[in-house]
């Protein structure tokens, strides 16, 4: 645990101006019911022991697989979990220990976006009053005056005027995603965490909706916590990016070191895994040695996670058989300026591949 | 250019698979859906053919189209299928159900959906091999079960062979459906988004499983998917489609070099890639995916399209399919034959009127 707090603040830069948020070590476990009685019911640890920080105006990445914890560090971070271990400090204050107004006030300046724009509106209700609902929570303005806020919000996420009284069945999966982001903005919030906002849209609704997100950063001078499975998304909009394997941060840096360097070896195979558009003249397909999956099986869950050691380690083609690797659990420590790993051989893999470079 | 190496048209012998002018529709109360308006390809033995579009372009009803199985009231309206020399698209349901799965598979996005959850597995690939191979005895069908499932990669399959489906992960869950759709040595295998669902290491994994049973069997495959960047790695020849219809057929490498169907090109736009910048910004396609209950008079694309919109030719009239070069064809008025490519005499839709 000691050896913990010493990398505390990884992400931070030495010219840091206070984080808009900060998380540390936090642990978010889920206790399933138990399966005999007397035995202790098995516990998953989703989340165990992350630790970052969200600078004012940057759009954080957050990658990783199912069942890695990244859509639990979203409600962690947005309250809607309560965490069981470290701490989430949101502009100096930890949310933890809010309740009555502090907690909605936060709740008004950190807001959340789903993936599936189709199960998180409801569909009784016309696209006005979805908007408008949050204002009336928080009691913000008179009616006119929330009249014209909604009708703002709505021009600002693109939406027609005209359509404003109908309900969220009449409109595609890219306008529904409007909407959803409309009943976040209205409030104003400072910090926006987008879990898998494009994942459930076609590519070309998907472009529409990221520059709209990009387009509202800029503008509001927003801060996000992007949440994407799609690495190409996530390379192509994201400023930094934590990688997340079975609940811990594996690596952390900046986007652009991340794919051209990546260090971790996890995420070394997290890149390679994704195909790539290649207009290259070539063999044909049926005449070329099928690709060898650099990573082999799946992933494990976190209930069935190794007991000690570097949780990569099963699958991992550089800790497989090391001793170390099998018996203390990487630490995040900063590899090079900014860009942090979790693990015993940071770049072995580059090391490794640099003679024949 | 590397026309000389492109798939033109296979010949009629090497055809394992026709599809000739499938229309199909689904009846609503507003009228008939036109999920697909007149598609056509051929596939050769052995060949990886990709199909790509979005949501309602109608690929997945292609696939359920094919395979006899479109869901009531929606119905296949007109065009042929041929299988092997055979017309599968007029058979009745018990002659198709003895070449679903013998001649030609399918596997689903979702392999929960596919498998029975109070069936364990091994009983399913069972079944599956049973319905064609009924003279294999009880033994010798768990043996071929195990075997199935140790050539998908299934860790301990003689254990795993008693396990249920909610027992295995979504990876092995498409190991074992691919199992079971190759179980019957199929020429053809249609594989409708079979990575969707599952992560990138995992669908590393398929990817390269199906590959390399696909050249262990000879089967043809056609990978319907909306990732463009999985068919460029997997396929040697593309069909986009839109609005029901093949809006371009382009060998793979060629396609995303030089697109010649608008759609085409801006669907290439709208996919971020690493060369890419936020600052930027993607190239989307305005507007929405079109309404198949009002075919379009026109081009069905001409109302987000760059090039035509509002163009009198592209809103009035149904643009030919323009050879491009080789087999290689797109549906707009405006495309061209790349220059100094050679071009098929007859492209694909006779019924068309080619060139302009």
């Amino acid at each position: 645990m000691e050896a913990d707090t010493q990398q505390a603040a990884p992400g931070l830069r030495a010219s840091s101006e206070g984080a808009l948020l900060s998380a540390r070590e936090v642990t978010k476990t889920f206790t399933a019911a138990a399966r005999r009685l007397g035995s202790p019911p098995p516990a998953t640890k989703a989340v165990d022991g992350i630790s970052f920080d969200v600078q004012r105006g940057e759009i954080l990445g957050v990658v990783g697989e199912t069942g890695c914890g990244k859509s639990t560090l979203a409600r962690c971070m947005t309250r809607l979990l309560s965490i069981d271990g470290g701490s989430i400090v949101f502009d100096g204050v930890d949310i933890g220990g809010l309740s009555g107004r502090e907690l909605k006030d936060f709740r008004r300046r950190v807001q959340i976006v789903f993936q599936d724009p189709f199960a998180t509106l409801d569909a009784r209700m016309s696209v006005r009053s979805i908007v408008e609902e949050p204002l009336a929570i928080h009691r913000i303005g008179t009616a006119s005056e929330r009249e014209a806020l909604v009708d703002e919000t709505l021009a600002l996420v693109g939406l027609p005027p005209t359509q404003t009284e109908r309900k969220p069945h009449a409109f595609s999966g890219g306008q529904r995603q409007r909407i959803a982001l409309a009943r976040a903005l209205v409030l104003k919030p400072e910090l926006l965490v987008l879990d898998e906002p494009v994942s459930a849209l076609d590519v070309s609704v998907q472009a529409q909706i990221l520059n709209l997100l990009d387009g509202l950063h800029r503008q509001l001078s927003l801060t996000y916590v992007f949440i994407v499975h799609d690495l190409a998304v996530a390379e192509y909009f994201c400023t930094r990016i934590a990688v997340l394997y079975l609940g811990r941060i594996v690596e952390l840096a900046d986007a652009r070191a991340l794919f051209e360097r990546p260090v971790h070896p996890y995420s070394v195979a997290l890149l390679s895994a994704a195909p790539r558009i290649s207009a290259a003249p070539r063999p044909r397909a049926t005449e070329r040695p099928a690709r060898t999956p650099e990573l082999i099986g799946d992933a494990p869950t976190a209930v069935a996670q190794c007991a000690s050691g570097c949780r990569f380690r099963p699958r991992c083609p550089v800790g497989r058989d090391r001793a170390v690797c099998a018996e203390v659990e990487p630490p995040l420590a900063e590899y090079r300026s900014g860009h942090w790993a979790a693990c015993h051989f940071p770049a072995e893999l580059e090391k490794a591949e640099a003679p024949a470079a | 250019m590397i026309v000389e190496s492109s798939v033109s048209t296979p010949e009629s012998d090497d055809r394992v698979l026709r599809v000739e002018g499938l229309r199909t529709g689904f009846p609503t109360r507003e009228g008939m859906v036109n999920a697909l308006d007149g598609v056509s390809f051929d596939l050769a033995r052995r060949e990886r053919l990709g199909i790509v579009g979005e949501s309602g372009s109608g690929k997945s009803s292609l696939a359920l189209s094919i395979m006899g199985l479109v869901p009531r009231p929606g119905r296949v309206l007109a065009g042929t299928v041929t299988l092997n020399g055979r017309p599968i698209s007029r058979f009745g349901d018990e002659r198709m159900s003895r070449v679903r799965g013998r001649q030609i598979s399918i596997v689903f996005q979702d392999p929960l959906t596919a498998l029975n959850p109070v069936m364990k597995v091994g009983a399913q690939v069972i079944e599956a091999l049973r319905v064609h191979q009924p003279r294999l005895g009880r033994a010798a069908l768990r043996r071929r079960a195990v075997e199935l499932l140790d050539s998908v990669g299934i860790v301990n399959p003689q254990r795993r062979i008693d396990d249920y489906p909610h027992q295995y992960s979504g990876g092995m869950r498409q190991r074992v459906a691919i199992a079971m759709a190759l179980a019957n040595d199929p020429d053809v295998l249609i594989a409708d988004e079979p990575t969707t669902a599952l992560d990138a290491t995992t669908q590393a994994e398929i990817v390269a499983l199906l590959q390399r049973l696909a050249d262990e069997h000879e089967t043809a495959i056609v990978l319907i998917s909306h990732n463009l960047a999985l068919v460029s790695e997997f396929c040697d020849r593309v069909l986009i489609m839109y609005a029901g219809r093949v809006v371009e057929q382009a060998d793979v490498p060629d396609v995303f070099r030089e697109p010649a169907h608008p759609y085409t090109q801006a669907l290439l736009g709208a996919i971020p890639t690493s060369g890419s910048s936020r600052e930027d910004g993607l190239a989307a396609i305005p507007g929405s995916p079109p309404n198949l209950l009002k075919p379009a008079e026109g081009c069905p694309f001409e109302p987000r399209c760059a090039l035509g919109q509002g163009k009198e030719i592209c809103r009035t009239a149904k643009p030919p399919a323009v050879p491009i070069a080789g087999a290689s064809f797109a549906e707009c008025h405006f495309a061209r034959p790349r220059h100094g490519a050679g071009v098929s005499a007859s492209p694909r839709d006779e019924t068309r009127t080619v060139g302009s």
